[in-house]
Order: structure tokens, then C-alpha cells, then sequence
């Protein structure tokens, strides 16, 4: 008896990438708007749906990819891009399936790429996935996509890996762009430029 | 022929989409830094709006409304020419109304009605490094925007001043982007400078022949490069106003009447006057 044949995913490369691309623009474009990849990602079965639909939009076998202690969704990556796995500090790609503790997450900002002062755009973007992209933390964010200052609610783990990066003062243009996402396709970019306002300043570790 | 049949959606493959969509989204990262990207072959040659072709293509959707400018006019031959590429393999809607359009991408223009949050400009660019004038080595302008060593800019705009008694760049009128980076705003007037900064807009900039792309987001600090003393100064057009819509306040195209020989202006952007014409923009006063 023949076995029922079982669709793994429904990701259109062309169209459903397209539409994930302009999200994740107007994302970046955008910092602290929050954006919806939720009908893109819903087209994967199983996993993380999110990180693969924003995996299958960017990676191919020209990036390297790092995922941290998910040698399932690495492999998931790796299967339906050809992205090669790479050392965290080579990565291009940083994916972080679940929320990491401090000292972790002080490690991965730590040791990715930065760039370089002659070639910036050689640095790493990390994805984030969180149990929610919104929450009760409030957070006065503003840089480049910003009109003066924008007060956003977020969840707290978001707001604490913002802090991390500014605590490491990282001179731009090096950088890591930051890019939040959840289990119900919210997506928030926190783009190397973007920091929380002074009125903030009162977090502690 | 070029047709969704025969093409990928949007011409390009996917693996060059995703590389150009990759470069993008770093240049929004990093407004005002010039992105290299490898550059495809298109069915139009390069240094006739590939750059901004390749962005619109790797951007475009099924659903999206496509507006193409060239010099500000919807008719001239690049710009027929690019919507038509892109509409034969896309079959996106096309507009000349830059209120209906999506995406709109130009040549030297920056449409004269404001752009909203939700529209992208898409910018050809013919020379995107702003210190080729000062100096000819791609290694060396590459480590000048590493060191933010622009002495030999300020230098060549004061030599300017001197010699001319105020600068004389009409258009590419270099801007400071968010006080870090040198960036050439693509052959647009000086008059669409200010249209730059703090926009509700996205630009994006692509160079094809030089394989470059850059950005601006919205809300960044663009600043046209001036002196203390010299302020910046755009066009003038006190007095003047369009012979078609009687518009005041917009860049005017200047022309010579052939029947009195006299000097006569019309709006530069032929969809805003059209528009006027047909009374839809007469709310937009300047």
C-alpha cells in the first residue's frame, strides 16, 4: 500500500519570499513597528515557522549560518537553502530559537561579526525568536527610521538584549542588526542604529 | 519575447534576487553606505537605470502599483521602457499617479507631491561615489567613507566657492547622512535635496554599473554639505510658475517658445501637472 505522501512545507520561493523580504524591509525601515510574516510562516508545518520562512527569504548557499543549540532547525535550514553552518563568529546569519540567558546572549553579541570600518555590511544579523514580540515593557527607542522618539511595548528579554548590545558601545558603522520575531509571525527590527532613549536609563542588570 | 512564461517572476532568478534583497536590507541598516552588490545582466544596458531596475525587480510583488519617472516625466523612453520590462514579467499594475503607485522608481526626480510611509522611491544612480571628483582610486574612496576622512570634499566645494563666488554643483549636490556618511543623492536637483531628510519615505538607491546600492529610511538626518556662513541654496523659482497648471512653488522645466522666443516654465514632474489639470491635485497647493 502506497504511503500517503506528506507536504513539509508550502513556502512559495518566489512569492511568499517576496512578501517576507518586504515585511523585513519595511521592518528595518521602520524599528519598533511591528510587522506580520504570520500567513508566510503558517506555510511550514512544523519547527519554527518564523525563522525558517525568514531563513528560506535570505539564506542560500553563499551565507554562512549559525543556530544556537538547534541542530534540528540547522539542519532544516540547511536542507532548504544550502546555507553552509558556520562558527559563530564567521556566521552571517545568527538564528536564536529560544531565549537565552544572560551570559549566553552576552557571548553570541559578543562574538559576532561587527564588520568592518571599509566593509560594515560584513557583520551579522541575528534573529531572535521570543515566546511573544509584545509585552508590558515599555521602551523609548529612537535613530534612522524613527520620528524623534517612539515609546513601544515590548517583552522584557527584547528590551534586555537591546541593552546588552549598547552595553558592548560598539562604534558604528560596525554592528549587529537585530531582528525579533515569535511563534505567531510578529516581526520587530532593531536595526545597529537604533538605541533606547535616555528616559530608559534607570534598567540594571 | 519577455513574458511571465518564459522569465521567473520579476526577471531576475531567485539566487540573485535574494543576494540584491540581502544588500538591501544593509543599507537600511547602515543609511548612506554604499552596499557593493554583484551586479546582473539585464536586457538593457548598464548605465541606462540598471541599478534601480535590479532593486524594483528584487522588491515587487503581485500586488504592488509601479510608477517610473525619468526626469520627472512618465513618457519619456527609459521610463516606458522599464515599465515595460517590468509589467511583462511581473504584470503588476502600472500608474503615472504617484499617489496610486506602491513603488516608484526615477531618474533625477523626486516626486513633487510628499511620499507616504508606505510608498518606496527607487533611485537610478549613475556615479554613486560622491568623492569621485577628488579623487579616482575605488580603494581609496572605500577607505576614506571607512575613516570618515572627507577633508578633500569640503576642500573641493570651498575651491568652488572661491572660484565661482558661491558652489556650483546644479544636481548629485552631496549630503551628509546622519553625520557619519558622504552619500551622492543621485543626479537629482538641489531643489529635491530637502526632500531627503526626515521623509516619510523609503529610498533606496542602486547603481548598476558601479554595483552599488545604498538607502535612506525615513525620518534620517540628511544634510546638503554647506558652510556655516554659505548657507545651502536650492533653485529658485520665485515668479515663476508652470505655462500648463500654473503651479508655483515646484521645479519647473525651463523652455524657449518657439513662435516668441521667449522663456517659458512647466512643471518638471509631468504626473503632478497632469494631475492638476485634471483638478485631482488642486488640494495640494505649495
Amino acid at each position: 500500500m502506497a504511503e500517503k505522501m506528506q507536504t513539509a512545507y508550502r513556502f512559495d520561493f518566489v512569492h511568499d519570499a517576496q512578501k517576507v523580504f518586504r515585511e523585513l524591509l519595511s521592518a528595518l525601515a521602520n524599528p519598533g513597528e511591528k510587522k506580520s510574516i504570520e500567513e508566510q510562516a503558517g506555510r511550514f508545518e512544523k519547527g519554527h515557522p518564523s525563522l525558517l520562512a525568514l531563513g528560506c527569504t535570505l539564506l542560500d548557499n553563499e551565507e554562512g549560518l549559525y543556530v544556537e543549540k538547534n541542530p534540528a532547525l540547522s539542519a532544516e535550514l540547511h536542507s532548504l537553502t544550502l546555507a553552509r553552518e558556520a562558527g559563530l563568529c564567521e556566521a552571517d546569519y545568527v538564528f536564536l530559537s529560544s531565549e537565552l540567558n544572560y551570559g549566553s546572549m552576552e557571548q553570541i553579541l559578543k562574538n559576532v561579526k561587527y564588520g568592518t570600518y571599509a566593509d560594515p555590511q560584513q557583520s551579522a544579523t541575528i534573529f531572535l525568536l521570543c515566546k511573544s514580540v509584545d509585552g508590558a515593557e515599555n521602551m523609548t527607542i529612537s535613530g534612522p527610521g524613527i520620528k524623534g522618539e517612539k515609546v513601544i511595548q515590548v517583552c522584557p528579554y527584547i528590551k534586555k538584549v537591546i541593552r546588552m548590545r549598547e552595553k558592548l558601545d560598539i562604534e558604528y558603522p560596525l554592528g549587529v542588526d537585530l531582528i525579533f520575531t515569535d511563534g505567531a509571525g510578529n516581526l520587530l527590527a532593531i536595526p545597529r542604529l537604533v538605541k533606547i532613549a535616555e528616559e530608559d536609563e534607570t534598567w540594571h542588570m | 519575447m519577455i513574458d511571465a512564461r518564459h522569465y521567473n517572476f520579476a526577471f531576475l532568478d531567485e539566487g540573485s534576487k535574494r543576494e540584491i534583497r540581502r544588500s538591501i536590507l544593509k543599507a537600511v541598516a547602515i543609511p548612506g553606505y554604499q552596499v557593493p552588490f554583484g551586479s546582473r545582466e539585464l536586457p538593457i544596458g548598464r548605465g541606462w537605470g540598471t541599478g534601480g531596475i535590479q532593486i524594483t525587480l528584487s522588491i515587487i510583488g503581485r500586488e504592488d502599483v509601479l510608477k517610473v519617472i525619468d526626469q520627472g516625466s512618465d513618457e519619456s523612453v527609459n521610463a516606458v521602457n522599464i515599465k515595460k520590462l517590468v509589467e511583462e514579467c511581473t504584470d503588476v499594475a502600472i500608474t503615472s499617479d504617484s499617489e496610486e503607485a506602491s513603488i516608484i522608481q526615477s531618474r533625477h526626480r523626486i516626486p513633487e507631491i510628499p511620499m507616504r510611509n508606505d510608498q518606496i522611491l527607487v533611485l537610478q544612480v549613475p556615479t554613486p561615489e560622491p568623492l569621485r571628483i577628488v579623487e579616482t582610486k575605488e580603494s581609496v574612496t572605500k577607505q576614506m567613507h571607512a575613516e570618515a576622512e572627507y577633508s578633500p570634499m569640503w576642500l573641493s566645494l570651498f575651491e568652488d566657492l572661491t572660484q565661482y563666488g558661491e558652489i556650483s554643483v546644479s544636481s548629485e549636490y552631496p549630503v551628509m547622512v546622519e553625520g557619519r556618511y558622504v552619500m551622492n543623492p543621485s543626479p537629482i536637483p538641489r531643489y529635491d535635496n530637502k526632500k531627503l531628510s526626515d521623509s516619510e519615505t523609503l529610498y533606496l538607491f542602486g547603481a548598476g554599473r558601479e554595483k552599488k546600492i545604498y538607502a535612506i529610511p525615513p525620518h534620517t538626518d540628511v544634510v546638503s554639505m554647506c558652510f556655516d556662513d554659505i548657507p545651502f541654496q536650492a533653485e529658485d523659482f520665485e515668479g515663476k510658475h508652470c505655462r500648463l497648471c500654473q503651479a508655483t512653488g515646484v521645479y519647473l522645466d525651463e523652455l524657449i517658445d518657439e513662435k516668441t522666443g521667449e522663456k517659458v516654465y512647466e512643471c518638471s514632474d509631468t504626473g503632478f501637472c497632469r494631475g492638476r489639470r485634471e483638478q485631482k491635485t488642486w488640494k495640494h497647493q505649495c
